[in-house]
C-alpha cells in the first residue's frame, strides 16, 4: 500500500489523532491531498445517508439491503479507512451475505459506532 | 504496449456507488486518460456506450436496477457491432471471481478487485487496448 506523505498534512497523519481514518493511505492512493480531500467529501455524503439505511434495513430484516450498503462500504474502505475497520466491515459484509437478520445485527452492532467515529473524523480532516 | 496508448482511449466506467466512481476516474486520471464517460447503471451504460463510443467498458457487478452481468448480456446481443463487440473488464469489491459465477462472460479482459491499485489498474487496461 502506498504511504505518500505531503507536508501539509503532518497534523493530521499522526495514528494518535485517527483511530478510523487513514489519511497517509488515502492521499498514496489518490495521488494528492486535494484528490483525497474530495473523495472525503464524497464519503461523507455518502456514509450519512447510509449508515441510518443499514440499521433500518436490519431492524426490518431486509439482510439484502443491508448487504448491498456494506458491500458498498466494503468497496471503498480501503481507499480511507484504518486496517482494523477495513476488517471490521469485510467480516460483517461476508455475513450479511449468508446470515439472518439478527445475527447481522449483532456483528453490526460494535461496527456502527467505529463508522460513526470514521464520520466524525472524516469532518475533522475537513475542517 | 504495442496497443492504443492510454492517453487517446476512451472508457466508460459504469459504477454505482459514487465514492468508487470517483476514485476509479482519478486513477484513470493518473493514468493519463483522459476521455472517460461514467454511468451509474447498466441502462444508462447501454445509452452512454452508443452516444461516447468508449474504446473499453470498466464496470461494476453489483448495480441496480440492471447489474453488470445483465449489462454485458445486453450489449452482447445489441444490434450494433460495435457496441456488441466491445471489451469489457469486471470490477469487483469481493476478491474472488464466484461473483461472476463459473465462467468469464465472451469479451471480458479481466477481473479487478475494487479498490484498483493503480498498476493493476494500468496493466488491464493494457492488456485489453493491446
Amino acid at each position: 500500500m502506498e504511504t505518500k506523505k505531503s507536508p501539509s498534512m503532518s497534523t493530521h497523519s499522526s495514528s494518535g489523532e485517527f483511530q478510523c481514518l487513514n489519511a497517509a493511505r488515502g492521499i498514496g492512493m489518490m495521488g494528492s491531498e486535494a484528490s483525497f480531500r474530495k473523495i472525503l467529501s464524497t464519503v461523507a455524503t455518502s456514509l450519512s445517508a447510509d449508515l441510518p439505511k443499514v440499521d433500518q434495513a436490519l431492524q426490518s430484516g431486509d439482510v439484502a439491503t443491508a448487504n448491498r450498503l456494506l458491500h458498498a462500504f466494503k468497496g471503498y474502505m480501503p481507499i480511507i479507512a484504518s486496517d482494523d475497520l477495513i476488517a471490521q466491515v469485510t467480516a460483517v459484509e461476508l455475513l450479511s451475505k449468508t446470515a439472518c437478520a439478527q445475527e447481522v445485527q449483532q456483528a453490526y452492532a460494535p461496527l456502527a459506532p467505529q463508522l460513526q467515529r470514521l464520520l466524525i473524523e472524516i469532518n475533522h480532516f475537513l475542517a | 504496449m504495442t496497443g492504443m496508448a492510454l492517453s487517446l482511449a476512451r472508457i466508460l466506467v459504469v459504477e454505482d456507488d459514487p465514492v468508487m466512481r470517483e476514485y476509479v476516474v482519478n486513477s484513470l486520471r493518473r493514468l493519463g486518460i483522459q476521455q472517460i464517460d461514467t454511468a451509474t447503471d447498466g441502462a444508462s451504460a447501454l445509452r452512454a456506450m452508443i452516444s461516447f463510443r468508449p474504446d473499453l467498458v470498466l464496470t461494476d457487478i453489483h448495480m441496480q436496477p440492471m447489474d453488470g452481468l445483465a449489462f454485458v448480456q445486453q450489449m452482447r446481443q445489441h444490434s450494433n457491432p460495435a457496441v456488441s463487440a466491445m471489451k469489457v473488464i469486471f470490477m469487483s469489491a469481493d476478491n474472488s471471481m464466484d461473483t461472476l459465477g463459473q465462467a468469464m462472460p465472451p469479451g471480458t479482459f479481466g477481473y479487478i478487485v475494487k479498490p484498483p491499485r493503480l498498476e493493476t489498474l494500468k496493466a488491464r487496461i493494457e492488456q485489453a487496448l493491446r
